[in-house]
């Protein structure tokens, strides 16, 4: 397991410097000189050019990259053009805030579409399945802005109950956790106050998030444990007296999510490229908002190392799936 | 009573739900902005509305403009005096200001600020960089600052609020490798103003907090209520930050909401609009070196064929004033005489027969640079592209970003054929409008985009820029707007009505152009 | 004469489809006393796997028993609830073996884990009781290693003692019943063998009842008591194996037995194909292939008739007054 952990992990190197020259040759492909949007309003030609110079970009593409790789090999992902920051620093300071998001989104789909897509699947045919599959088609066709903006108008606005935005109250300090997770961070330093407000808060950004997740999960769910449904040790197991709950949510569940846990795997990037919107609606200060800001001001820096950061989350995922079907599936730890 | 799993679950969620009450109600005290904040926090690398919009309440300059329309009143200046041939100033200092640290302000930290703004050479250095040389900024006592220009700049003074006087001392004491300090400032604040960044409350673009500087050199007494404490969180959604004015967690939008959100703000009893005639005027460019438009015919069939009054009464709902030349209308060295262009579409036509007996291909289909952003740039070229379609005339829309756009104006071959832009108030002077938009000598830089090239208006232009008495640059400019107005280099829709979602909790709002009514320190705070 | 452990009486079983009605037990009928082993034989397709799910009350969805009892020690399971099915005699006191030991275990669970579930909802004492005895059963029914087999995965032993861990299952909870749907197809003949021997001697040891599912005449000749030949969802004979086999009576039996001599041959001496239960006549529905069928089979409605001790036959030659008679 540990050599197969290995060689996956080394197979991952080759496949981000792959996508680190795409994406450098992308970025210079678009006509957006950084240089002058560096340079301000007002700035005069021989500025820019200044300016050019200082970062590096009056120089041949194949050099910009390879100085570009040597600082990635210590590190250093360079400075944000705009905030003036290195890129690191900001994006160490934001990526907890979007973990933290897509790992509730990603809990709200698997927590509430396993035990959906089981209950659907148990029920074929008759109406809580009708019901979940209509549903499960209207969360992969809802638009996540427009579901946003209802939850935002019933529970911030009409109700009241759950805040507008952001990710902590106005008035409140962060917590100087060493993790950089708001909810975890309060509750190191025990602050509960502050735990309480910042779950307040990421409700309806998890659940705005998870909604696609929540029908894929549900459907692909319900499909595996159909298909267990007609397998021979089912009937085995239910001829052997098996009691009927732990038979569905521990025997026939545990072969049927083999297709579910691919799935999560690739929701995970899903998840991600959803929080660009979701962020941007509920103003959550993770790599989503940071990534458009990015992209709107051609700050080339910022665009490669957020992409090396999803492609290196997508290979962890990855490998992690992989484990995760090894664990479920003695069968596939034979093989390996 | 025995708490099952289920029970404790139950109540878990009952005061997750229980608690909001507060969620919209305000902290005592702060006042909760969603107005962007600058990109970095170093005015000296920023200049920009954003940028304004902090650097106004933590930073002081030697002079700050006031009111609207807006008036320049000594600041950290008490005055100053210039020579007869205008190369030389010299400015003297208020004595006592102080520092956020406690240190004194004194010349010396206006020279070090004034060096360092050239040397770093970012947008605030553009207005001084083709007339002073860093050693030419002096200080011969504590309290005196001298400036030698290298040749006489009418709009010197005007230019004199963009540079924020930062503590030397401080930036000095974390420079790295020659940077002046630049990486270090970005995410910290060496100022005098009236309001302090804490340290450590920045998320770059997301959030930022200041609190009231008690020691600020103007001195509180003329406010009895002032915000203590200020949370910046920008709202990238309009609509997100008006749904927060609405339930009290936001106090403060951005100055630039959307008309079709006044009505339902002002009905509220929680908000209200702040609007204010500004000096911030919307143009409609046109490639003046390339076909179509290089045909002055055409160019005015283009003008005639914009809806102004509909766009602005339809689409703005009427908050807009129409201002038919490149300078804003309350500015002075604007024309009373010059008419502008009016929507009518039958001189339109004619313009275009005109242009078509010049030899001008008016089938050629023509493309209009719109900001993605920026929904109302849209709306102007939907509006502009019904029209010009029912004359005949192609209008293709093309969907673009600012930085891609700035990008392409640095030749006449990248420029689009047409694109859509604000030009705000960076220094009150008609310099800022119709001096850096149509003296050939900016070409390439975005405020030239229409490639504009008359001799005349070059020496015009040139000959105010050497004078500093209002009184004799003012005919220079009024000619030279004339003159580019009669060419039709451009098509000037608006001046814009700035509007600002404020909550009630907040009074004593003033307004000035420059900063956009950002300067948060005459603001009282009830609650 | 003691209670039958199990008797099966004119049992129908139906399943709605999307093609109609298919009447796929039509008269079941046969009886097994405790302690022996009872062959219920018939060709693939004829009912028998839906005659162990009905025993089990494990049918499909869709299927409706339209008749008959099927008591147990005394009791008709028909009448019990699911949830009585579950608690009190599936794994309990009725177990089963599979046809198929490569399909029939869990492929992600250890055999340990599977099998001692079932142990720990049917019987008392402790986890560790429980895996003592398991451990005494595989000894029993001949598994290598037995102590490590628990905490292996199915795919990691043969077919052969697959079957023998399934064995050890429907035994672990001391059954008064076992029902094998065909335990041997799946296997080689050598191992089929072996598997057959182990039965014969576990029920000799324990004095459970058996009931044996399967299409091989062969085995039933080596392994059972009692028999009751199946045709098409009909018990068409039934009697001690011995005096069938011997001397069958029903022409259905007696053309299994002609063709038999090459086991893996099965039925194709007979004439014609065994009606799908969709489309199956009136009557005996041995009829229309039977070289001894008379004008009054399509009407005759199933009734097993007694011939000799302990032994019955379903068909119009048997019944009291000939049909021709009267015609
Ligand atoms: N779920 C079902 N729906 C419809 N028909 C079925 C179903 N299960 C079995 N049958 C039919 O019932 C008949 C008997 O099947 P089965 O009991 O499996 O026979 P055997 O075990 O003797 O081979 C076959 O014709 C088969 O097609
Ligand atoms: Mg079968």
């Amino acid at each position: 397991m540990a050599g197969f952990v290995l060689r996956r992990v080394l197979l991952v190197l080759p496949s981000l410097l792959g996508l680190l020259i795409v994406c450098f040759l992308l970025i210079r492909m678009v006509p957006a000189d950084p240089a002058v949007a560096l340079a301000g309003d007002n700035a005069t030609p021989a500025q820019i050019e200044a300016i050019r110079r200082s970062y590096g970009l009056d120089q041949p593409i194949h050099v910009q990259f390879l100085r570009y790789l040597e600082g990635v090999a210590r590190l250093d992902f360079g400075q944000s053009q705009f905030s003036s920051r290195p890129v690191a620093e900001d994006i160490a300071q934001r990526l907890p805030a979007t973990l933290e998001l897509t790992m509730a989104a990603l809990l709200i789909s698997v927590g509430l579409g396993v035990p959906l897509g089981v209950l659907a699947a148990v029920n074929h045919n008759r109406w809580p399945d009708f019901v979940l599959r209509v549903v499960s088609v209207a969360g992969v066709a809802i638009a996540a802005f427009w579901l946003a903006i209802m939850l935002q108008m019933l529970f911030a606005m009409q109700l009241g109950w759950l805040p507008l935005r952001g990710q902590l109250s106005a008035g409140l300090t962060p917590p100087p956790g060493p993790t950089g997770f708001l909810l975890l961070d309060s509750l190191l330093v025990g602050r509960f106050d502050l735990f309480a407000d910042a779950l307040r808060h990421l409700v309806l950004p998890a659940v705005t998030l998870s909604l696609g997740g929540l029908a894929t999960i549900t459907r692909f769910t319900r499909a595996g444990v159909l298909d267990t449904l007609q397998k021979d040790f089912v009937f085995y197991e239910r001829a052997s007296g098996y009691a009927p709950r732990r038979l569905v949510w521990i025997y026939v569940l545990r072969n049927s999510v083999a297709a579910t846990v691919t799935q999560i795997g690739l929701l995970f990037g899903g998840l991600i490229a959803g929080a660009v919107v979701v962020e941007s609606i509920y103003d959550w200060p993770g790599i989503g908002s940071y990534t458009v800001q990015a992209i709107l001001t051609a700050d080339s820096k910022v665009m490669l190392a957020v992409t090396l950061l999803v492609g290196l989350i997508y290979a962890v995922v990855n490998i992690l799936t992989d484990v995760a079907h090894a664990l479920i599936d003695p069968r596939l730890r034979d093989r390996a | 009573m025995e708490l099952t799993r289920r029970n404790y679950a139950a109540l878990t969620l009952a005061t997750l739900i229980a608690a909001p009450a507060r969620a919209g109600a305000a902290t005592p005290g702060l006042m909760v902005r969603s107005d962007g904040q600058p990109q970095n926090l170093d005015p000296h690398q920023i200049f920009d509305v954003p940028m304004m919009g902090y650097a106004l309440n933590t930073y002081d300059g030697l002079y700050r403009y006031q009111n609207n329309p807006p008036v320049l009143e000594p600041w950290l200046a008490t005055g100053h005096a210039s020579s007869e041939d205008g190369l030389d100033w010299e400015f003297k200092l208020r004595p006592g200001v102080t520092f956020h640290d406690g240190s004194p302000l004194t010349a010396a930290d206006v020279v070090y600020s004034f060096q360092r703004v050239l040397a770093l050479n970012k947008a605030p250095a553009s207005a001084f960089l083709p007339i002073l040389k860093p050693g030419n900024v002096t200080a011969p006592d504590p309290l005196t600052v001298r400036f030698r220009l290298d040749r006489p700049y009418g709009p010197f003074l005007a230019a004199i609020p963009i540079v924020a006087i930062v503590n030397a001392k401080l930036v000095q004491a974390n420079e790295k490798g020659g940077d002046h300090g630049a990486a270090w400032l970005a995410s910290n604040e060496a100022g005098s103003g009236a309001y302090s960044f804490v340290p450590g409350t920045l998320t770059p673009n997301e959030r930022l907090g200041m609190q009231r500087f008690e020691g600020h050199f103007w001195g509180w007494s003329d406010n009895p209520s002032p915000v203590a404490r200020v949370a910046m969180r920008t709202a990238r959604e309009t609509s997100t930050g008006v749904l927060g004015l609405m339930n009290g967690s936001i106090d403060w939008t951005d100055s630039y909401l959307p008309t079709d959100q006044v009505e339902q703000i002002q009905s509220s009893r929680v908000a209200r609009v702040e609007r204010h005639s500004s000096l911030r005027t919307f143009v409609i460019r046109m490639n003046n070196a390339r076909a179509p438009f290089n045909n002055l015919n055409f160019r005015k069939a283009m003008a005639h064929a914009f809806n102004y009054d509909g766009f602005i009464k339809e689409i703005l709902k009427g908050y807009a004033d129409r201002n038919a030349g490149p300078m804003p209308n309350p500015l002075w060295g604007v024309p009373k005489d010059a008419a502008g262009y009016d929507y009518d579409l039958g001189k339109a036509r004619n313009f275009l027969r005109a242009a078509q007996a010049d030899g001008v291909n008016i089938r050629q289909p023509i493309r209009i640079h719109i900001q993605s952003q920026l929904e109302q740039t849209n709306q102007a070229a939907q509006l502009f592209q019904s029209d010009l379609q029912s004359i005949g005339v192609n209008l293709r829309i093309v969907t673009d970003t600012w930085a891609n756009i700035v990008t392409s104006t640095g030749s006449a071959e990248t420029s689009p054929d047409m694109w859509i832009h604000w030009v705000s108030t960076y220094f009150v002077d008609p310099e800022n409008w119709v001096g850096q938009m149509y003296d050939s000598q900016f070409h390439g830089t975005w405020k030239a985009s229409s490639w504009y090239k008359n001799p005349e208006v070059d020496a015009l232009l040139g000959r105010a820029r050497g004078l500093v008495k209002q009184a004799e640059r003012a005919p220079l400019y009024e000619e030279a707007t004339r003159r580019v107005m009669a060419d039709c280099a451009d098509i000037w829709v608006y001046n814009t009505v700035e509007l600002r979602g404020v909550s009630n909790r907040l009074s004593g709002y003033r307004f000035c152009p420059a900063g956009g009514g950002s300067e948060l320190r005459w603001l009282q705070l009830k609650g | 004469m003691a209670m039958p452990v199990l008797e099966v009486e004119a049992l129908r079983v139906a399943i709605r489809g999307d093609e109609g009605m298919a009447r796929i037990l039509d008269h079941i009928a046969f009886r097994l006393e405790t302690g022996r082993i009872l062959g219920v034989v018939g060709e693939s397709g004829c009912g028998k796997s839906t005659l162990i799910r009905t025993i089990l009350g494990i049918l499909p969805r869709g299927a409706q028993v339209g008749g008959g009892r099927v008591m147990f020690e005394g009791e008709d399971l028909l009448a019990f609830s699911e949830a009585e099915l579950n608690r009190q005699v599936r794994g309990s006191r009725i177990s089963f073996i599979p046809q198929d030991p490569y399909l029939a275990l869990n492929p992600v669970f250890t055999v340990g884990a599977q099998l001692l579930e079932t142990m720990r909802r049917h019987r008392h004492g402790t986890r560790q009781d429980h895996r003592a005895e398991l451990v005494r059963l595989l000894r029993r029914v001949q598994l290598p290693d037995a102590e490590a087999a628990l905490d292996r995965y199915p795919h990691q032993f043969s077919g052969g003692q697959r079957q023998r861990l399934l064995i050890a299952a429907a035994l672990a909870c001391a059954p008064r019943l076992v029902v094998a749907d065909e335990p041997t197809t799946a296997l080689d003949v050598t191992t089929q063998q072996q598997i057959l021997l182990l039965l014969r001697e576990l029920v000799e040891e324990t004095g459970v009842s058996m009931l044996f599912v399967t299409h091989d005449l062969g085995v039933v000749a080596e392994l059972c008591d009692d028999l009751c030949v199946i045709y098409a969802g009909q018990s068409v004979e039934t009697g001690l194996a011995r005096a069938v086999l011997g001397s069958p009576m029903h022409p259905y039996t007696r053309a299994l037995l002609a063709c038999h001599p090459d086991r893996s041959e099965g039925f194709v001496g007979i004439p014609g194909a065994v009606p799908s239960p969709l489309r199956a006549p009136p009557g005996c529905r041995f009829a229309p292939r039977c070289p001894e069928a008379r004008q009054g089979c399509p009407a005759r409605a199933p009734q097993p008739r007694a011939a000799a001790s302990g032994r019955a036959v379903d068909c119009i030659l048997y019944d009291p007054v000939p049909v021709e008679a009267v015609s």
